[in-house]
């Protein structure tokens, strides 16, 4: 019996998702989001 | 952050318009759809390298299967896209204050328990995402914050604790106290999340949606923030609010963006990661310009998609307690599928509560002339 498509195997992501790129955009955005709140909180 | 730029303007005049709303708004929407159209490419190409897509077919979906079944590689998390959009711009146009960090705080503390979600459904290839006690203490934890900030900070402290509803020149409760407020607005947070959640199963249905609360908000906090206006119309006028506006038309710009990949047969599902923090932004942002009721009307698809669950379980359970057989009020539930089972073709079933949400969004903004 053919296996239903619900069954049927599913791609598997790769582990590396986490690369230096992503780490530093996730950096850039940290301080950007510090920088705003301060401001913000300050004003 | 461009707005301190107004500050040199007696070096060269032409700075003095960074100063303005309205064009800071303009450049909002203008900065984030083109982030978008950069970003949206290539973090599609990457979702697909990555495999993001969920790989089954939720089995809820029944005999809308087969249309499932072409959907199943689409990659999903595309409410990054709305957020590098919405916050690279709002960074770049919006002047810091109380309430534009309070906005972009809840943003983003709803897209961390989204985009887990999203992560262990695509990855782990877990069905059910993130447990639902993990995604409520986000949710407690975004609203708590927030309130403590609007609590806290002597620009939003008196004015937050006031109540309006529609068609009222006052506000009902000049000084409610704080747990009814945190009660409130942990119900609209936790309440427009899901309900943008429950929304977001068609093609561009939610972000489609999305930009005319957008559009309607944006109207109302550039009123509540304007004095004259605000006295114009008898809504509650809360200084610092105007620059709401600005996320608001950058949350436009970064939704059109995303709509353009999004449409029928979309290329990307904007997913947890997406309507979660979507929800969570224009609830509180209702809030803190004292339209938290008239957002009810301005996002009727919402609520209308929100009931219909409600309704169908409610009824189901009801039902089954008495007869012992579960009868369902609606073919399916949320109520897009209703139609799609009824034979609607899913892009007409999306345009048609396009027109719903215009319909709701004019109804809303009219309540803002009937006082």
């Amino acid at each position: 019996m053919a296996p239903s498509p619900s069954e049927s195997p599913t791609p598997t992501a790769p582990a590396a998702f986490a690369t230096p790129g992503t780490l530093v955009a996730v950096g850039v955005w940290a301080c950007l989001f510090t920088l705003f709140i301060v401001l913000g909180l300050l004003s | 952050m461009l707005s301190y730029l107004a500050d040199y303007a007696h070096l060269w005049s032409p700075l003095r318009l960074f100063h303005y709303i309205t064009v800071r708004s303009v450049g909002a929407a203008v900065t984030a759809l083109f982030i978008g159209f950069l970003a949206g490419p290539w973090l599609i190409a990457r979702f697909r390298a990555l495999k993001f897509g969920h790989g089954y077919i939720d089995e809820r979906t029944g005999a809308l299967g087969a249309t499932y079944f072409d959907k199943k590689h689409t990659p999903t998390m595309g409410g990054l896209i709305i957020f590098i959009s919405l916050f690279g711009s709002v960074v770049l146009w919006a002047a810091p204050n109380v309430w534009t960090v309070v906005a972009l705080f809840v943003y983003t503390a709803l897209t961390v328990p989204g985009w887990r979600d999203d992560y262990l459904k695509v990855v782990h290839k877990n069905k059910d995402g993130i447990r639902s006690w993990e995604k409520i203490a986000w949710q407690s934890l975004a609203t708590v914050v927030a309130l403590g900030i609007l609590l806290w900070h002597p620009q939003s402290k008196a004015k937050i604790l006031e109540l309006w509803v529609p068609f009222f020149k006052e506000a009902v409760i000049a000084h409610m106290p704080w747990w009814l407020l945190l009660v409130l607005l942990y119900l609209w947070i936790v309440g427009f999340s899901n309900a943008i959640n429950l929304t977001d199963g068609l093609d561009g249905l939610a972000t489609g949606c999305t930009i005319t609360v957008a559009l309607v908000l944006g109207i109302m906090a550039y009123a509540a923030g304007n004095s004259i206006v605000a006295q114009y119309l008898l809504i509650s006028y809360v200084p610092g609010t105007g620059e709401l506006t600005v996320i608001c038309a950058a949350l436009i710009g970064a939704c059109m963006a995303f709509l353009w990949f999004n449409s029928h047969p979309a290329e990307v599902f904007m997913g947890d990661t997406g309507s979660l923090a979507l929800g969570g932004l224009i609830g509180v942002m209702a809030f803190m310009i004292h339209q938290p009721f008239t957002l009810v009307i301005v996002g009727g698809v919402f609520v209308m998609e929100a009931i219909s669950v409600i309704l169908q379980v409610g009824w189901f359970k009801w039902t089954k307690r008495r007869t012992g057989t579960g009868a369902r009020l609606f073919l399916m539930a949320p109520i897009h599928h209703h139609f799609q089972k009824r034979g609607w073709p899913e892009t007409k079933v999306v345009l048609r509560f396009w027109i719903l949400s215009l319909g709701f969004a004019l109804a809303g903004l009219a309540t803002l002339k009937l006082r």
